[in-house]
């Protein structure tokens, strides 16, 4: 769970006290802070419920906004398979006990599904009381989030045998793989976007994908492993966009480069300032984290 | 609407397997790949718990009406690229009301790499191939056959998902790529049938040839707005304003005249309204 700071006062967690979810899976209920959802199917809808209770007026004066101001809570559902975003009605936000219920079908949805649920501000009332208030449709002063797994979501090498000789590299018997990024979009999704290319022309290279269970194979795939990575760091030190602070969407390149970054370090700049004086080191680094195998 | 349990699941190629069955289809004719394919015998997986799956009848009907329309546009004769945006327009919506297929099962990219390999990849090759007559090989663009978001058949029928038909023709390949590739805008309907009719609506009045220009500024305005405000307690008619003001915004930024800010426009309701035909669950 995670309080959040806009630009604009937000309400704290304690604020929102007895924040329950309540998840089913068809008929299945899930356990409070359980994740996995062993047996769903295609077929299972997913009824979510959050329970919230708190002080409007209370909250109100926290966020420093007049006594007419309303906000409104909402739950978010996306999946990890699908491009698809469902969410709840928009409920206006009172004191005391309160529910929003959302139904996801099944159909619509694949892979992890991320839940959120927010409160928001609908409208700000008469003049706000201070410049740090939220002002704006859409503000958001509260979020908590609740991910469930409904099938395997184990990260893959988005790895594609291709000849490197029908795309004009000459002698390309010698290439071995070719990171390709498609966009540097960091809102794009990772999936489209990053492409590892192995070069059936190399013969080494076609018989780890013919055996890739052979000890060469093995070899080869944990050395390609490291260098994709390190690929995907030069890529992340290279980007001028890339923000360790921005909250990117879980299926972006966004997120999918910052993850590589905060690998090795809180901070971009740090990192970016020591890859420039010892790019060996950091790389070297790197290795550790995800090569000592 | 047609309920859940009617809905197919299709048999899936993985991705080695297609990129195996390319290297030999590139080396056919279209009249050779058409004679080859036999939708008789189903020899792939499907997700292993379907209820409904597409067996031979479903993927005969479904090669016949993709077929049927490339041969209204031409296929097998090399056309304009013109003609081929054109294909894409009055194809998608077939390929959406024909498959029926459950939309979890489409997020997988092994059943659209069954659809180009083994349903239509001559009619894929005609629209994104090109013969080199010296190789004796076609050449085709990975994407066009493995990427979610840029393959072949797969990606007429999310844009019609998402964005609804009418929205989902008259915008362009670029638009709905920028608009579809982004998670926080495309999965979300109400938003990016916004998006895309407030492009229509500003490219309309301002009668500019910046139009991609536009969209790309106006998107990334909306992903940092998105970033404080939550577009998702929104009514229609505030996500409309939005995303007007956003376009405003954008071309203020970039000094393409407007005449006044568009009234008459097609707003996300009216895209709602006009909600394709199909027999079964869409947004």
């Amino acid at each position: 769970m995670q309080a959040i700071s806009l630009g604009h006062l937000t309400l704290p967690i304690e604020d929102v006290s007895t924040l329950t979810w309540e998840i089913s899976l068809g008929d299945t209920p899930l356990a409070d802070g359980e994740m996995l959802a062993q047996d769903w199917t295609y077929y299972d809808d997913i009824y979510v419920k959050c329970s919230i209770e708190l002080d409007l007026d209370t909250s109100l004066r926290r966020l420093r906004l007049p006594p007419d101001a309303r906000l409104g809570a909402v739950i978010v559902a996306r999946s990890s398979g699908t491009p698809v975003i469902l969410t709840s009605d928009v409920r206006v936000v009172r004191s005391g006990r309160q529910q929003i219920y959302l139904t996801v079908p099944a159909s619509q949805v694949s892979g992890a599904l991320l839940l959120e649920f927010h409160i928001s501000l609908l409208d700000g009332g008469r003049t706000p009381e201070s410049p740090f208030a939220p002002t704006k449709l859409g503000n958001t002063v509260f979020r908590v989030d609740r991910k469930v797994l409904l099938e395997g979501i184990a990260p893959r090498l988005p790895m594609l045998p291709v000849s490197f000789a029908d795309h004009g590299i000459a002698a390309s018997g010698g290439s071995m793989w070719w990171l390709r990024l498609t966009t540097h979009d960091l809102a794009a999704s990772a999936s489209a976007a990053i492409w590892l290319w192995m070069n059936v022309d190399n013969p080494s290279i076609l018989a780890m994908l013919e055996d890739s269970e052979s000890p060469e194979a093995e070899a080869w795939l944990r050395f390609l492993e490291v260098d994709f990575m390190r690929q995907l760091l030069r890529e992340a030190l290279s980007n001028d966009e890339l923000s360790l602070q921005v909250p990117y969407p879980e299926e972006s390149l966004g997120y999918v480069l910052s993850s590589v970054v905060k690998l090795l370090s809180a901070s971009s700049d740090q990192l970016q300032q020591r890859y420039r004086e010892d790019p060996g080191r950091v790389e070297a680094e790197l290795q550790a984290k995800i090569g000592g195998r | 609407m047609a309920e859940l349990e009617a809905l197919l699941c299709y048999p899936r190629t993985p991705l080695y397997e297609a990129s195996l069955a390319w290297e030999l289809l590139r080396t056919q004719s279209l009249s050779e790949i058409g004679a080859s394919l036999d939708l008789k015998s189903i020899l792939a997986q499907y997700y292993p718990l379907a209820r409904q799956r597409a067996g031979s009848e479903e993927l005969t009907i479904l090669r016949s009406k993709i077929l049927g329309i490339a041969e209204e546009f031409g296929f097998p004769s090399a056309v304009s690229s013109k003609v081929l945006v054109e294909f894409d327009r009055s194809v998608g919506p077939e390929i959406h009301a024909q498959m029926t297929i459950m939309p979890a099962d489409a997020s997988s990219i092994d059943v659209w790499n069954f659809i180009n390999t083994a349903v239509v990849p001559d009619v894929v090759l005609w629209r994104y191939g090109r013969f080199n007559a010296q190789a004796k090989k076609w050449s085709i663009s990975e994407d066009r056959l493995f990427d979610m978001t840029r393959t072949t058949i797969g990606r007429l029928w999310w844009r019609v998902h998402l964005l609804g038909p009418e929205l989902a023709g008259k915008l362009g390949e670029d638009e709905v790529v920028n608009l579809l590739e982004k998670p926080r805008i495309g999965g979300y309907p109400l938003l990016s049938r916004a998006m895309g009719a407030g492009l229509l609506a500003f490219a309309s009045e301002s009668n500019t040839g910046r139009r991609m220009e536009l969209f790309r500024d106006a998107t990334k305005r909306l992903l940092r707005k998105m970033a404080v405000q939550s577009v998702f307690v929104m009514t229609p008619g505030q996500i409309d304003e939005f995303v007007t003001a956003l376009f405003l915004e954008s071309a203020t930024a970039l000094g393409i005249p407007l005449p006044e800010a568009p009234t008459a426009t097609p707003s996300t309701a009216d895209f709602q309204a006009s909600r394709f035909a199909a027999n079964w669950p869409m947004f």
